[in-house]
């Protein structure tokens, strides 16, 4: 559970609002429940953050996962364009429509002259429509897309206002849950451009494309649910075109499950010894170092001892192409080829530059729920720092841990830090997450390069202090005696009055 | 003799070319409307008056006017994409106009309508077809 969208708001009023689960991942998860039973909610957002997609999904959740009939009242793009648009999701609108589950109104402009207006109106066309198809479908759900549109048409704002209103009051008075979505010119500014929050203002949900350090963030937050509590602040998201809207993290909840006793080998014996007998089966370690210290070994060790255990395990590389991995790993007589096609290993090769953060944690996400792994390494987590900010970095880190602690995978984490120590924005994130640090360092000790291993922490289990040597030649990783005369190596020595800091070891 | 028959052929050809040009020249003079509007509201009879007077006013014959409510007929309002009431369409003569509002200013709602007096002349001189 990430540490700053902890907060609960609770609303003045007493009367609780019963919710209606939109079945969208993760936004049930913020929302506590789903959206309002009955009411309308805004989902305001500028250009390209997502609106149309979240209504639509409304409706197609609803639909899929609810049996729930919906309806689209679409005031901008026509209803073929919304068809095909789901059809690329695998979703077949047609096909519930002629069930008689779904439909559209189709109030899209005709795209002819604009609107001649004599005298005064209203928008009871409109109204009586969505109250037809409602009732026609049975809709549990409706949608509105968008405002804008509308009031682009109709000159009159105050009619428009008013006539909004009794459209919702309809409705509400059916029960029937919607959403209407409205356009932003600001993404910290104003709800919308409109002032339609008079009458939606009980529920807001704010969707956000922003710009950061060169990346695009696409966020989530419920600003308001009256008489309901939800969760705040602002929620990464993602568009997947197998899933859909997601939102992450999607797992918000700690694992309520007892901690495990049960001591897993990580394939290196003395390592084993360091950590009083190994480390804990729900157990999220985290191996830093620079490069060349033998991160990548250390994790086929860890992988091996799985697959000799006979525990399915899956192996996530940011780092090397399939064939690189193989030909390392070969190298240390370490044959992961061979584990593969046991059936007993997955390993996925991925370029980190090739999708965004939130994808990759979507397929690392789906890699776990299909191939259903005892054992989990992702080597190298830092390789994600090319594609995420800081804070998307860190909100990746917290979901995935909580996402494997959940399900009970023995993992790994590897990541990069400075050739000379010090922690990389990587480390510092994951260290106060995760339950065991192993840090690899080299030690410059009598003009010579010399290796060096420790244990920085281990939650729930007494372990090794010392920092000791280790090699490696064709048998992989053997780490040997402490090193005699070696300081600096973790924290500056009082000697040296200098240098880097170091990542806490108080988890 | 082929001569005859072709004359009597161009002839025949004529003929139906007058009267079809007739039968348009008379079409063109009867105009239809459907006014789409919610219940019976204040608003939806002022706007059935507005349209029955601007035509009693205008028009030489009687127009033919379809009064369409959309709370107790609004698979109609959807099958002609009507959002706001009143709307009034002017089915016939081509081309089709769409007016909203309850044609409150007589000279806009003629103008908007396309309606020219039986006289010939625009009602107050807006642009006609």
């Amino acid at each position: 559970m990430a540490p700053r969208p902890t907060g609960i708001a609770m609303s003045e009023s007493l009367r609780p609002v019963s919710k209606l689960e939109t079945g969208i991942a993760g936004l049930d998860q913020i929302t506590l429940g789903g959206l309002p039973e009955g009411r309308t909610t805004l989902v305001a957002g500028s250009t390209g953050t997502g609106k149309t997609q979240l209504a639509l999904e409304f409706l197609i959740r609803g639909m899929e996962q609810y049996d729930q009939a919906g309806v689209f009242v679409t005031f901008e793009e026509r209803p073929e364009d919304i068809r095909r648009n789901a059809a690329a999701f695998g979703m077949d609108i047609e096909s519930w429509e002629a069930a008689g589950k779904w439909a559209f109104v189709d109030a899209s402009d005709e795209g002819d002259e604009p609107n001649v207006v004599v005298g005064g109106y209203d928008l009871g066309g409109l109204v009586s429509r969505v109250a037809y198809a409602v009732r026609r479908v049975s809709a549990a759900r409706v949608c509105f897309d968008s405002l804008g549109a509308v009031f682009g048409r109709f000159a009159d704002v105050g009619v428009v206002r008013f006539e909004l209103k009794r459209a919702a009051d309809a409705l509400r008075e059916m029960n029937v849950t919607s959403i209407l979505t409205a356009e932003r010119t600001d993404e910290y500014g104003a709800i919308s451009r409109f002032d339609v929050e008079e009458f939606v203002a009980d529920n807001v949900v704010l969707l956000r494309n922003v710009l950061e350090k060169e990346k695009r963030r696409r966020t989530v937050e419920v600003l308001k649910q009256r008489g309901s509590p939800h969760r705040t602040g602002e929620w990464v998201f993602t568009i997947d075109p197998e899933q859909g809207l997601v939102v992450l993290p999607l797992s918000v909840q700690v694992s309520d499950q007892p901690a495990s006793t049960e001591r897993v080998t990580t394939g290196i014996d003395e390592l084993d010894q360091m950590l009083d007998g190994g480390i804990y089966r729900d157990t999220v370690a985290l191996a830093a170092g620079p490069t060349g210290t033998g991160k990548t070994l250390l994790a086929t060790h860890f992988i091996a001892a799985g697959v000799d255990a006979g525990e399915r395990c899956l192996l996530f590389t940011f780092e090397d192409s399939r064939d690189q991995l193989f030909r390392n790993t070969n190298s240390w007589d370490l044959d992961l080829e061979a584990m593969e096609a046991t059936g007993s290993l997955q390993i996925i090769c991925e370029y980190p530059e090739l999708a965004s953060l939130e994808d990759h944690f979507l397929s690392l996400k789906k890699a776990i729920d299909d191939f259903k792994p005892d054992r989990l390494v992702v080597d190298n987590i830092s390789a994600l720092e090319r594609v995420a900010t800081a804070r998307g970095m860190r909100d990746t880190a917290i979901g995935l841990g909580a996402y494997v602690k959940q399900h009970g995978v023995t993992t790994l984490f590897t990541a990069s830090s400075d050739l000379v120590g010090g922690s990389s924005i990587t480390e510092s994130h994951l260290s106060t997450l995760t339950d065991v640090i192993v840090l690899l360092r080299y030690v410059e000790l009598e003009a010579e390069m010399r290796r060096s291993v420790t244990v920085l922490k281990m939650r729930g289990s007494s372990h090794d202090r010392l920092i000791r040597e280790y090699v490696i030649d064709d048998q992989g990783m053997r780490i040997g005696e402490p090193l005699a005369g070696a300081s600096g190596v973790i924290l500056p020595s009082v000697a040296a009055g200098h240098g880097a800091g170091a990542p806490s070891s108080n988890g | 003799m082929i001569t005859l028959w072709r004359l009597r052929l161009l002839t025949q050809r004529y003929a139906t070319c007058f009267v079809s040009t007739l039968v348009e020249m008379q079409s063109e003079e009867i105009y239809a409307f459907r006014i789409f509007v919610t219940g019976d509201s204040l608003r939806s009879q002022r706007a059935i008056d507005n349209l029955r007077g601007l035509c009693a006013s205008v028009l030489a014959e009687q127009a033919d006017i379809e009064v369409v409510d959309v709370l107790t007929s609004p698979e109609r309002a959807e099958s002609e994409k009507v959002i706001a009431t009143p709307t009034v369409l002017r089915l016939s003569p081509a081309p089709a106009r769409r007016v909203i509002g309850d044609l409150a200013d007589y000279h806009m709602a003629a103008a908007a309508l396309g309606l020219r007096s039986s006289d010939g002349s625009s009602t107050d001189g807006h642009r006609d077809e």
